[in-house]
This record gives C-alpha cells, sequence and structure tokens, in this order.
C-alpha cells in the first residue's frame, strides 16, 4: 500500500476531466446513450434470462414434484436427465439432429426464395410488383400454426381419421411423409419465415447504388464479377440477418412441428421442450431452452465475425444514388409465372382456406346452405350457443382493442430503442459494448416464450428499488412484448445504421449541431423506413403472441390469440378462423396507414429506398 | 475510463434494481375471513364489499359460470380458461412473489395439487359447510366440484352393431395399430395417472388378458401394468393437440375405417353440432376409462377470499349449470345435482366401470412412466 494512487495525487485534474467530458457529451453522447441502453437491456433481458438459467440447475417446486428432489437446491440431475440419461436419446439428442437439420433446409429454401422474390419487386420491370410487394408480407402476418393446419386439411390421409382431406377426396391417399414429419414441417415453415429474407434483402438490394454497377462496368467488368464483387458483398448483412432470424425461428417454434410432428410422433427440440414444461419437469425444459439460446449465441458470433467487413460497405452516403430497374425481357412470362405462383401458394390459398372455413357451417360442404355469413354478422348462432358473429361479439372487439393497445404499445417502444441499439452498435463497432449489445439485444429472440413469460412473472411481481411490482399492470405485457420483439427492431436498426456512413452526420457536427439536432433531424430521418419495420415487425408479431400473454395477463385483458384458443377449445373453429382473419386484417391495416402517412413501405424499411 | 465511471455511477445506482426485490407495503387489510358458524348471508354480505373475482380455470366454460355469477351477485368474475401447468406457474410465483392477483382456481393436476401445492400452502381447498352432507367424503379433501369420465369410444355409425372392442387388450393388437388416437400423454399431466392406476391395479389388466386369451400374460417388465402400456405405445397410438380433435376424428361421419379414441364424455356434444357418431364403448373389460377430477381452489393471499368462497359454493350449487345442465359428460360432486339424462348413468354407476387414480401414487411414478412414453411411445 505503499505505492501513490493516482487518485491521491490528482483530484483537481479528475474533476476538470469529468467536467471537460461533460461538456464533450452534449456534442458526442455516444458513450451515454451506450451506457443507458446497456444499463436498460442488462436489467430487462439478463436477469429474466439469467433466471431462467440458474433453474437448469435449481429444484423447482414442480420438479421437486416428480423428482423428489429438495425445493431450492442445486442439483445435476437435469442436465444429466438431458444429456445422459436413458432418455436423452429421445428426449434431446434425436430431437437437436433433427432439428439442427431441418433449420438449416428451411433456410436454405426460404433464403432464396425470399431473396429472388426481392430481386423481382425490387430491380426488375416485372408487372404488377406493387401489389406483390405488399402480398409478400401476408404469409408472416398469418399465425404459423395456420399453415400446418392448411396442410393437414388439404393433405392428411386416413391415419388421422375424421372427415376426408382435399387430397383424399380427389381419391389420392397422401403418403405419411407427405402428409405428416419433416417434409411437410420444412415446407410449411418455409412457406411462413420466408418474408424475412423478402424484407431483408428487398431493402438491401434498393440501397444498392446503381452507379456502383456502373463504374465497375466502364472499368470493364464482367456480369459474374459485378455480382461476385460488388452486388453480393453489399448483400452479406441482409443475408446474414435473414440467415439468423429464420434458423433460430425455426429452432423455437412450436406449433407448426407439433401439428404436424405429432401424428408420427416426430419429436423436435421445440416440442420436448414444451412437453417437458406441460409434464411438470421445468428444469429439463430450462436446460433445452439453455441449449438453444446456446445455438442461437454461437449464431450471433459468426454475424459479428463479419460486422468488421460491413463497415466498408457503406451504401447510404451524403451523395445521392440512383437504382435501376432490369428489364425481364425473354424471361417476363416465366417470371410472372413464377410470381404468380409464390402469391397464390404463399398468400392466396392461406387466406381463402381461412376466409371459406369462416363462412361455412361445415367445413368442405359446398352446397349453398351450408354457406353462412353468421360466424361474422350473427345476433345468434344455431351451432354455438351463446356466441355471436365476429362483428357483434363484444368480446372479440374487447379482445381486438387490447391486442392492438398491447402490440403497439410495444412495438413504439421497441422500435425507438432497437434503433438505437443500432446507433450504439455501429458506431462504437470494436468495442465490447458493442458485442454485448448485439448478443443481449438478440437473446430474447432465442428464449422459448413459455419460459421467458414465467421468468418475468417472478422478477416483475415485486417492487425492486424505483421500479414498483409490474405484475397485473398492462404496462408488464407491454414491457415485456418490447423485450421479447427488441430482436426484431435491433436487427432492423444495426442493418440500417450500418448502411449510413458518417458523412451525413460529420457534415451536420461540422456545421456545429448537438447530437439531439443530429439525431432528430438527420439520423432518424433518414432511417424513417428502418424505424417503421421496426416498429411493424413487433406490431406483426405481438398481434400475434399466444404464450407471453398467457403467463402474464391478468385475467379481463383478453387479447385475441387468447380467444381463438378458447374458440377452438370449444370447437368454434368458424369463429377461430373469423378471428385469425380479423387479426391479419388489422395488421394489413395499420401497415397500409402507417405506408401511406411515412410514404415508405414495410418493404423498404431497411433503407432509403 | 470516463466510460467505467459512468458505468460504475449508473450501476451502483441501478444495484437496488436486481437486488432481492422488495415486497411492497402489507396490502390494506383484507376484509376478515367468514369462518365457523356458516351464514351464507353474511358470506355473500362479506363477499360483495370486495372487488372483482379473479378465476383460472381450466374449463373454458368459466366465462358462462362467471356471468351467471355476476347475474346473482353483482361480483364481476375476471374468468381465464388456463391450462394446469400454466396454473401451478402462476400460481406458486405469485403467491412467492407477495403479489397475488388470483382467488380461485379449478385445477386438475391432482397429483401436484395433494403432493405440493396443498402441503405447501399455495392453495387451500374449502368445503362450503352448509354442503358437506351432499358431497361425498371422498370429494372433500381436496375438494372436487366436477367428475368427468375419460374414456375409449367409437364411431357409431360404422359400427352400428356394437363396440368393436370388448377389452382393453384387443387395442394392443395389430388390427388396432395405427388406429388409436389419444390426446398426446406428454401433455396431459393426468393420462400419467391414468397409467400410473393401470399399474398399481395390474391384477385386473392380468385377469383380463386371461378372460381374452385364455392363458397367463408372460412378461418381461415388472407387471401386467407395464407390458399393457407398452404393448399399447408400441402399436403405433397417434398423440393429438386435445380431446375435440380425437373425437372430431373418431366421430365423423362418412369414414369406412374409423379409428377408435380416448377423451372426455363431453365430447359428446358434439355428436349433434358436429354430426358425429360418437359412442361410449359400454362393457369394455376391465374398465372403460379413468375418472377425472376437477378441483376447486381458494389461493394462498386472495385478494377477495369471500368472494372465492362464494364462487366455491356457487359452483357447487346452481353455478353447476353449464358444466352439467347445458351440456353432457360431467357430474357434480354435489350429489343433489341431477346428471344429465344422456350421461349415460349417475356417478356412481360411472365409478364402477373407471379407474380412480391415486394422486400420491401417480405422482411417485409420473417420472417414470414419462420416461417410459418416451421410450416407447417417441418416435
Amino acid at each position: 500500500m505503499n505505492q501513490p494512487s493516482s487518485k491521491d495525487r490528482t483530484p483537481i485534474l479528475r474533476i476538470e476531466r469529468f467536467q471537460n467530458w461533460l461538456r464533450f457529451i452534449r456534442y458526442e453522447p455516444i458513450a451515454l446513450v451506450a451506457a443507458i441502453v446497456t444499463v436498460l437491456l442488462t436489467y430487462l433481458v439478463l436477469a429474466p434470462v439469467g433466471s431462467m438459467l440458474v433453474d437448469t440447475v435449481r429444484v423447482q417446486i414442480r420438479d421437486s414434484a416428480t423428482t423428489g428432489l429438495e425445493v431450492g437446491s442445486y442439483t445435476t440431475y437435469f442436465l444429466h436427465r438431458v444429456f445422459v440419461s436413458r432418455v436423452s436419446d429421445r428426449l434431446f439428442w434425436t430431437p437437436l439432429a433433427r432439428t439442427l437439420i431441418i433449420a438449416s433446409v428451411v433456410t436454405l429454401a426460404a433464403l432464396p426464395f425470399g431473396a429472388f422474390l426481392a430481386w423481382l419487386t425490387v430491380r426488375t420491370d416485372l408487372p404488377g410488383k406493387k401489389i406483390l410487394s405488399s402480398a409478400m408480407v401476408i404469409p408472416y402476418m398469418l399465425p404459423s400454426w395456420t399453415f400446418a393446419v392448411a396442410w393437414l386439411n388439404i393433405m392428411k390421409n386416413r391415419r388421422l381419421g375424421g372427415l376426408p382431406s382435399i387430397a383424399e377426396s380427389f381419391g389420392f391417399s397422401p403418403p405419411d411423409w407427405l402428409a405428416y414429419g419433416a417434409f411437410p414441417i420444412i415446407v410449411c415453415q418455409a412457406l411462413h419465415l420466408f418474408p424475412f429474407a423478402y424484407l431483408l434483402f428487398g431493402n438491401a438490394l434498393r440501397s444498392v447504388d446503381s452507379q456502383m454497377e456502373d463504374s465497375a462496368r466502364i472499368l470493364g467488368a464482367q456480369k459474374g464479377v459485378i455480382a461476385r464483387r460488388i452486388i453480393l458483398p453489399l448483400l452479406k448483412p441482409a443475408l446474414l440477418s435473414a440467415f439468423l432470424l429464420t434458423f433460430s425461428r425455426v429452432l423455437g417454434s412450436f406449433g407448426t412441428p407439433y401439428i404436424l410432428g405429432s401424428p408420427v410422433r416426430y419429436l423436435l427440440l421445440p416440442t420436448a421442450l414444451y412437453s417437458s414444461f406441460q409434464v411438470g419437469t421445468p428444469g429439463v425444459s430450462a436446460v433445452i431452452a439453455s441449449v438453444t439460446i446456446l445455438l442461437g449465441m454461437s449464431l450471433i458470433a459468426l454475424d459479428m465475425y463479419f460486422v468488421r467487413e460491413y463497415r466498408r460497405f457503406v451504401t447510404v452516403g451524403g451523395k445521392g444514388s440512383m437504382s435501376r430497374l432490369s428489364a425481364l425481357g425473354k424471361w417476363k412470362w416465366p417470371a410472372i409465372i413464377f410470381a404468380g405462383l409464390a402469391f397464390i401458394i404463399t398468400t392466396i390459398i392461406p387466406l381463402v382456406t381461412i376466409i371459406l372455413t369462416s363462412i361455412m357451417y361445415r367445413p368442405g360442404v359446398f352446397s349453398l346452405s351450408n354457406f353462412t355469413l353468421d360466424f361474422w354478422f350473427g345476433r345468434y348462432i344455431s351451432i354455438m350457443p351463446g356466441q355471436q358473429g365476429l362483428f357483434l361479439n363484444q368480446s372479440i372487439i374487447a379482445a381486438a382493442w387490447n391486442s392492438f393497445r398491447i402490440a403497439g404499445a410495444a412495438a413504439v417502444i421497441c422500435g425507438i430503442t432497437g434503433l438505437f441499439v443500432g446507433y450504439v452498435v455501429v458506431k462504437m463497432p470494436n468495442s465490447k459494448t458493442s458485442a454485448f449489445l448485439r448478443q443481449v439485444s438478440f437473446l430474447p429472440y432465442l428464449v422459448p416464450s413459455i419460459g421467458f413469460a414465467a421468468a418475468c412473472l417472478s422478477f416483475f411481481a415485486v417492487r425492486r428499488g424505483p421500479v414498483p411490482s409490474l405484475y397485473g399492470t398492462l404496462t408488464l405485457l407491454i414491457i415485456v412484448m418490447s423485450i421479447k420483439y427488441l430482436p426484431f427492431a435491433s436487427r432492423s436498426g444495426i442493418s440500417a445504421m450500418m448502411q449510413m456512413g458518417n458523412e451525413p452526420e460529420e457534415a451536420a457536427r461540422v456545421a456545429g449541431a448537438s447530437w439531439g439536432k443530429r439525431m432528430s433531424r438527420i439520423v432518424i430521418p433518414i432511417q424513417k423506413h428502418a424505424l417503421i419495420t421496426a416498429i411493424m415487425l413487433p406490431f406483426i408479431s405481438g398481434m400475434k403472441e399466444q404464450s407471453l400473454v398467457i403467463m402474464l395477463a391478468t385475467p379481463g385483458t383478453e387479447v385475441m390469440t387468447t380467444q381463438i384458443l378458447r374458440f377452438i377449445e370449444y370447437g368454434f373453429s368458424q369463429l377461430a378462423n373469423a378471428t385469425v382473419l380479423a387479426i391479419v386484417v388489422i395488421i394489413f391495416f395499420v401497415t397500409f396507414l402507417m405506408e401511406r402517412i411515412t410514404g415508405s413501405n414495410l418493404a423498404s424499411g431497411f433503407s432509403r429506398s | 475510463m470516463k466510460k467505467l465511471i459512468v458505468l460504475l455511477l449508473v450501476c451502483t445506482l441501478a444495484l437496488p434494481l436486481f437486488a432481492g426485490g422488495q415486497r411492497d407495503a402489507a396490502p390494506a387489510p383484507a376484509a376478515p375471513v367468514v369462518e365457523e358458524e356458516f351464514d351464507l348471508e353474511a358470506l355473500i354480505e362479506a363477499a360483495q364489499a370486495e372487488g372483482e373475482l379473479v378465476a383460472y380455470f381450466t374449463s373454458g366454460r368459466i366465462d358462462a359460470v362467471g356471468n351467471l355469477f355476476e347475474e346473482k351477485y353483482g361480483i364481476r368474475v375476471r374468468g381465464t380458461k388456463m391450462g394446469d401447468p400454466e396454473q401451478a406457474e402462476r400460481v406458486i410465483r405469485e403467491v412467492d412473489a407477495g403479489n397475488v392477483q388470483v382467488d380461485v382456481i379449478g385445477f386438475e393436476d391432482g397429483p401436484l395439487l395433494e403432493t405440493q401445492l396443498i402441503p405447501r400452502g399455495y392453495v387451500q381447498s374449502w368445503v362450503p359447510p352448509d354442503l358437506k352432507d351432499v358431497i361425498s367424503e371422498e370429494d372433500q379433501n381436496p375438494l372436487v366440484f366436477l367428475w368427468q369420465p375419460r374414456i375409449f369410444g367409437y364411431n357409431g355409425e360404422v359400427y352400428a352393431d356394437g363396440s368393436p372392442v370388448n377389452n382393453v387388450w384387443e387395442l394392443t393388437e395389430p388390427q388396432w395399430k395405427g388406429k388409436i388416437l389419444i390426446r398426446d400423454p406428454g401433455l396431459t399431466p393426468a393420462h400419467l395417472g391414468f397409467f400410473a392406476s393401470m399399474i398399481t391395479n395390474h391384477q385386473m389388466l392380468e385377469q383380463a388378458y386371461v378372460d381374452l386369451y385364455g392363458r397367463q400374460l408372460v412378461t418381461n417388465e415388472e407387471n401386467a401394468g407395464w407390458e399393457f402400456l407398452k404393448r399399447l405405445f408400441q402399436n403405433d397410438i397417434i398423440s393429438f393437440r386435445s380431446d375435440s380433435d380425437v373425437g372430431d376424428a373418431v366421430g365423423s361421419a362418412g369414414q369406412t375405417d374409423p379409428p377408435v379414441g380416448f377423451y372426455v364424455l363431453t365430447k359428446h356434444r358434439d355428436n349433434a353440432a358436429k354430426n358425429l357418431s360418437l359412442t361410449t364403448m359400454q362393457g369394455l373389460q376391465p374398465f372403460m376409462g379413468y375418472a377425472l377430477p376437477t378441483y376447486a381452489l381458494i389461493v394462498k393471499d386472495a385478494p377477495n377470499p369471500n368472494a372465492a368462497k362464494l364462487f366455491v359454493h356457487f359452483i357447487l350449487t346452481e353455478g353447476h349449470y353449464p358444466w352439467t345442465g347445458r351440456d353432457i359428460g360431467a357430474f357434480s360432486s354435489n350429489r343433489t345435482i341431477p346428471p344429465h339424462p344422456l350421461n349415460e348413468g349417475t356417478w356412481d354407476e360411472w365409478t364402477q366401470k373407471l379407474l380412480p387414480v391415486d394422486n400420491v401414487q401417480a405422482m411417485r411414478m409420473r417420472q417414470d412412466i414419462m420416461d417410459f412414453w418416451l421410450e416407447y411411445g417417441a418416435n
């Protein structure tokens, strides 16, 4: 203790430096913003996730009931059970292998499909591409299980009994591999998730300046070289983001693999997790969830590995840019047919199926007397005592308002936070903070809703310092939903900020603009479209969210998805379908309104168009 | 360095946010709980002085019941249909956090209830004293308000001459391979209790085997119960999400070779609405299924304890109508409430044909049975 510490020596200097720093921060408050965002995310994301991780080794009450271990004690039992026990093959290893394969195949299918459609709508003279570009987002607006249910309606065979499927009524009995298990899971997931790729590639393509291609061409580059050396590197951020979002979504989605897998008992990781939670071993589901999280984090590490390269490809500079359309020429008709088919398969068929089932007493019976509008406008519905049609049904209307309020508020919070995350990540590219934010802001995407919600319940049910107990308030739902869907917003924020060069902000700084002014007059206007995407994607997901709401909504705050569950339980499938449709219509209407007001569209969110 | 200082500063400020968490000052003392001398009028008065009642029930009919309750007593019920695992998680976490939102629950996972939730004091079973004489002793601890048979059924349109299965061992034969539908045992704790009961009552299955095949069962498993389960699981039994889906698949009209299924009797209400031909396997040996109870419980530190009690009283009396009067398939534990005429007998008659589930035993065996299902049932 005899060495003089720097503190003793220079107290005055320190204060001065601090004052200097305060002065500096008014102009360059990046560190402050970083600190605030970091603390916020640590508190809101890491704490609940951490408490869930602890459950992998700590015995909860429900675990104690099945295992006989003492509540609150620490154990390796769950790890043991998942990784090396008699059942670990069935419970974990096989589902893990299947899940990884399926996620890879889905990604491999969805990415090129989405990218190609994006190219068609952004960079070619394809007729009708305006309609196409709005419609291609619809598959993502549908709850994911609607594809699975539609698949069963079309393809199921006698194994599941019941009314004949459409294939069967045409005299074709689909074999089991076509009706259930891996194949349909892949198809349905790919159809549901390709909009990620579509949106991200669309935005990236839009911001690629045609002048770069021109310059290359003038310098004598071949078409192949231009594609390989110019276009592809520019699309890399979009590619990585699309890969990340699609792949991790397959890791975590329960509905589709459950509906299509259970007829042949084809267990995937999310199904195994859900089942463990349901039968009362939350410890085991926490272990499986942690594996999912680890997988996802390694994907982000991969993503970060490429981050430095992005920096070199700023596409939104201070100069003008132009975007030229390629003429399709002789490929016009094949392209039209391809786009038309994509439109029909991904959008029209699911929508028509849902509409039809909401206006027929008995599904599949095409006689005039079987059609009715009662499920929409009826005061009394003969086959559903006590229910009114959608427009007169007070509980649906109340639920719609709740859904809208919760998802809307969460989406706005997400969007703004996401933009700041993006700002910090990009402005401090090599710092630990940047890496930390990238990882943490993506975490909630990887955590299964049900476990996350349970953890949040415990965490927010008590007062912590200045933060009052939030459980039982609408605020909690909004906060938790903002956390859960922050990844969309932060990805969008990061991608968008990545493409924006320093020039615009630097110019303003030279002119003496303060940070607040630079943000509000330069950065946010430039990133308006990204902000819209960062708000709309969480909004869409929030409107469809079920598990979070079930755990955290205080009774009475029914939302549309819980209404759907209730209708399905009663066998009121027509009302359930009408409600699904209402969700889609609300989302579509809000999206449309946003586009009109801001003059952008969802498909152009990640950049300036 | 500057960054570090700010970070440290912020972290220090934020410390209490992560610390153990404080409970809010004790809420206003709840109205005294009416006890001892039971006086329904006093209970009603005390209940009406409280706020809105919050109820989580496994049955969606909580809505209809809530409306009836509000009509009668003017107390609003915010009811939510919620599965057992979610209910358990919520109640445990709410009570642990000292921030209880829910007053009363309708719960089906008896094993968890009897081994954990009640012994640990998370919920409390309360029997209205004025109803003690009309509810059987064994339904009082913990309080069951609803009984349902969960049974095997078949398509009566195709098998017009009677049940195609008369002994449960037939279900393990090749002609039923891939043709037995059941709600996913991996999502249905109650089924695991049923399986446990088969194992503890293995003599019944042993005898049924002799009755069907005329010889003793030879098995490497511990007993006939395990052997039966193994053969049943290996006979490619098909999991569904819900009993409704099972009922639809089994009962739909126009099939030529329909499967058989296992579901709650209540699904027979769909026979009219969905044009189904669900028929119970009356006479199936040695049992038709199991007796599924729904328990009514008051949550510890419920914000509206008197309204909760009144609600329990209500669902055991006239509030039972949506469950037992409007639809078929369920029985009130209040014996003065007559069963629905289409229920195929009284509850006493049904219990002769159903396996009872021993909650404590079922919980002890749950993990082993789950493993067994994973081993032979999963693919």
